[in-house]
């Protein structure tokens, strides 16, 4: 059993930007065929990380920070993998603020934003226990949260109605105009995370099949959580919506006390892959800063990040600045899943060249 | 290293601080749980708020009502002057009179799904008559969750009644190609409510009403019929055991054109004379088409698409044809509509 955590890693780390900010986005970036971008993006990050495993196997045992080190030397190392620090970075605060904004609106309002920010101690406590902890921990995470989800999606068939999936074509490919669409690939930045995990020590991961497998299973999800809203709703109410998967989650009727609000549940499980998601961001922020930056000691950097986390999460004046805040994301996001994988696999042919 | 334990124990005991509950915890007891939301305008452009909150110890109904320019003012004034905290996590029904809903429903249903307590699976109904002799009403039958156990399928419910949750008043409201019926209810000599059928809606405006014998083909159409009864005008009532319809949208030209077909299957309650089955579907198939045509003829008038024909269309439209379907086309849309009625038996009575 054991030997599959590391794909419920990989699992949850995509689930929990799916789970939120992509249907979302994706709503927002099209008026029909939300199917074309959600396809666009899924293949996409398919290619890019058949391109990221390969370029890895050439290097074995080593990280994403060695392998720069190494090739490039530390100074170049350093300044190309800024970004990707940055990136990590804002991506936690983005994905705490927002979730903790989504607590607020369902069922803590009273709550101040900076306390439920707090809530990255979880993953912090994680991150500091280093990566084996966090991998073994996602296989009972997953037990845990995914009948609850799977749940949740199979009753809310019961307000569907197919005919709001219409029109089901987009034949301008408007989302490709669209900021939104471009935003949407916070869902598909998961997999850089394979690139830091000593994949040596994880007879699973060595065959990419299995990983490719993993992600095939995600892409119900991808599909399900856009298209849930869709057919509950319609396009035109649910682009109204800031937090449309959980509108649709309160829309079902289950008359059995337990179920009453389904929501909660549900809430529940997309805060245990984020707590998934964080911990593993900032066990790679912890891994980098420690490479290639400050040769310090773990608790003062762990000290260090939950102090600026929590402080810009939590601080964000308004909602317009959190959207800002994933505008500037973007940027960095596309750098970090384009130019490191093509590097990482133009590197992996050299070296294998030199060596044959 | 032997101050160890001494610190754990340290940090253990700072955990009872956590033990003072989170913010602005407030009792069970001291906490107000209307169950009904009343909204309707007051005097100079206000709105009037009214909650019926039940008291399960003296088997009593409360009443509270405030006035003021907005409704979350008029809440925020209720909370102020009530003794406990108002809590609306448990409201099940919002009603809205008449007058307003000819004007717009849309800051109720707006602030409702805006706000952060209120349940957008909760139902909505719209008042006829004196509003606030139906919120102040002190029956001891209309207590508690009878009100909506009045719309409950697992309860009260009948297929002469709407049923619309308020998330769904929502999207009847932007939708393109889609409205809602809204129940319409009056206060109830024994029982909490009478049914006065459903208000037609167009977007978040209600432009006409429909009688119980209309709700009953709207529902029937919606796929919700379970114990439905037809009266026939001189010789039986049958009770409708399943219904199914079936669409087919086309464009003929530059007009949208529908067949419809309505399969129903029935049983015979009650029969005068002898009529033969064949009779009585004749007949039951001649009194739904007339009442159909009769209803969608009012519809188109009132521009108001509840049966929802248009989604049929959704996938041949463009979006220009979408955004003007029930200003332009709908009103235009030809409807072939055939009913197919089968009496499966006849009860006891042979």
């Amino acid at each position: 059993m054991s030997k599959f955590a590391p794909l419920t890693t990989f699992f949850l780390v995509h689930l929990a930007t799916i789970l939120l900010i992509f249907p979302e986005k994706t709503i927002a970036s099209t008026k029909s065929g939300h199917w074309e971008p959600i396809l666009i993006g899924y293949m996409l990050e398919w290619i890019l990380m058949w391109l990221y495993l390969k370029g890895l196997a050439g290097f074995p045992k080593m990280d994403l920070a060695d392998i720069f080190n190494e090739i490039t030397g530390k100074w170049a190392a350093r300044i190309i993998l800024a970004p990707l620090l940055l990136f990590f970075f804002i991506d936690v605060c983005v994905i705490l603020r927002v979730h903790s904004e989504m607590l607020t609106v369902t069922f803590l309002p009273e709550y101040p934003l900076w306390s439920l920010a707090l809530l990255v101690l979880v993953p912090l406590y994680a991150a500091w226990k280093g990566i084996q902890t966090i991998i073994r921990a996602t296989l009972i995470l997953f037990i845990i949260c995914m009948p609850v989800t799977l749940f949740s999606f199979f009753t809310s068939f019961g307000n569907f109605d197919l005919k709001n999936g219409y029109p089901l074509l987009d034949k301008t490919f408007s989302f490709m105009a669209s900021a939104d669409f471009y935003s949407s690939f916070i869902a598909h930045s998961g997999f850089l995370f394979l690139g830091f995990i000593p994949l040596y020590k994880y007879p699973i991961l060595k065959k990419s099949k299995s990983i490719f497998l993993t992600y095939v299973s995600l892409l119900f999800f991808y599909i399900a959580l856009v298209y849930i809203p869709l057919f509950i709703f319609g396009r035109e109410t649910s682009s109204r919506f800031q937090f449309p998967t959980i509108i649709s989650m309160d829309s079902i009727d289950i008359s059995w006390i337990m179920f009453d609000r389904l929501t909660l549940f549900f809430i529940t499980c997309t805060l245990i892959s984020v707590f998934v998601y964080a911990a593993l961001l900032l066990w790679m922020m912890i891994q980098l800063i420690q490479k290639l930056y400050l040769i310090s000691s773990l608790p003062v950097i762990v000290i260090i990040l939950a102090i600026s986390v929590v402080a810009l999460a939590g601080f964000l004046p308004t909602w317009n600045a959190v959207q800002v805040l994933i505008n500037i994301d973007t940027w960095f996001r596309f750098y970090c899943i384009f130019a490191l994988p093509l590097a990482i696999f133009i590197m992996g042919m050299v070296k294998r060249r030199k060596l044959a | 290293m032997k101050y160890k334990p001494l610190i754990a124990f340290i940090l253990l005991c700072c955990s009872f601080a956590v033990l003072g509950g989170c913010w602005n915890n407030k009792d069970i007891n001291k906490r107000m749980l209307p169950v009904i939301m009343g909204i309707t305008e007051g005097k100079e452009g206000n709105v009037q708020v009214f909650l019926r909150i039940p008291n399960q110890q003296n088997n009593s109904t409360r009443t509270l009502q405030a006035e003021a320019k907005s409704i979350d003012k008029a809440v925020d004034m209720l909370r102020t002057h009530a003794e406990e905290s108002v809590d609306l996590l448990h409201l099940k029904l919002l009603l809205i009179s008449e007058n307003t809903a000819r004007k717009s429903i849309k800051d109720a249903i707006e602030f409702v799904i805006r706000s952060r307590e209120i349940s957008p699976k909760a139902l909505v109904a719209i008042v006829s008559g004196d509003f606030s002799q139906l919120m102040h009403d002190k029956k001891k039958v209309n207590i508690g969750l009878s009100a909506y156990d009045f719309f409950g399928k697992e309860s009260g419910w009948t297929p002469n009644i709407s049923i619309i949750h308020i998330w769904e008043a929502y999207r009847g409201m932007y939708v393109q190609t889609e409205d809602t019926a809204i129940p319409l209810i009056a206060k109830g000599a024994t029982t909490p409510f009478m049914s006065l059928g459903s208000a037609i809606m167009n977007r978040d405006r209600m432009v006409g009403k429909m009688s119980i014998e209309e709700t009953l083909i709207y529902n029937l159409y919606q796929g919700q019929y379970s114990g439905g009864t037809v009266e026939l005008m001189n010789n039986a009532t049958v009770m409708i055991d399943s219904a199914r319809v079936h669409n087919e949208a086309s464009w003929s030209g530059s007009i949208p054109n529908i067949k419809s077909h309505m399969k129903l299957i029935g049983v015979i309650e009650e029969e005068e004379g002898n009529p033969t089955n064949a009779e009585v579907e004749k007949e039951l198939e001649a009194l739904m088409l007339k009442r159909y045509s009769n209803l969608l003829s009012r519809l188109q008038a009132h521009k108001s698409d509840i049966l929802g024909l248009g989604q049929y269309y959704r996938n041949q439209m463009t979006e220009n044809q979408s955004e003007n379907w029930k200003t332009v086309w709908f009103p235009k849309l030809k409807q072939e509509f055939t009913v197919n009625v089968i009496i499966r038996d006849s009860g006891d009575i042979k």
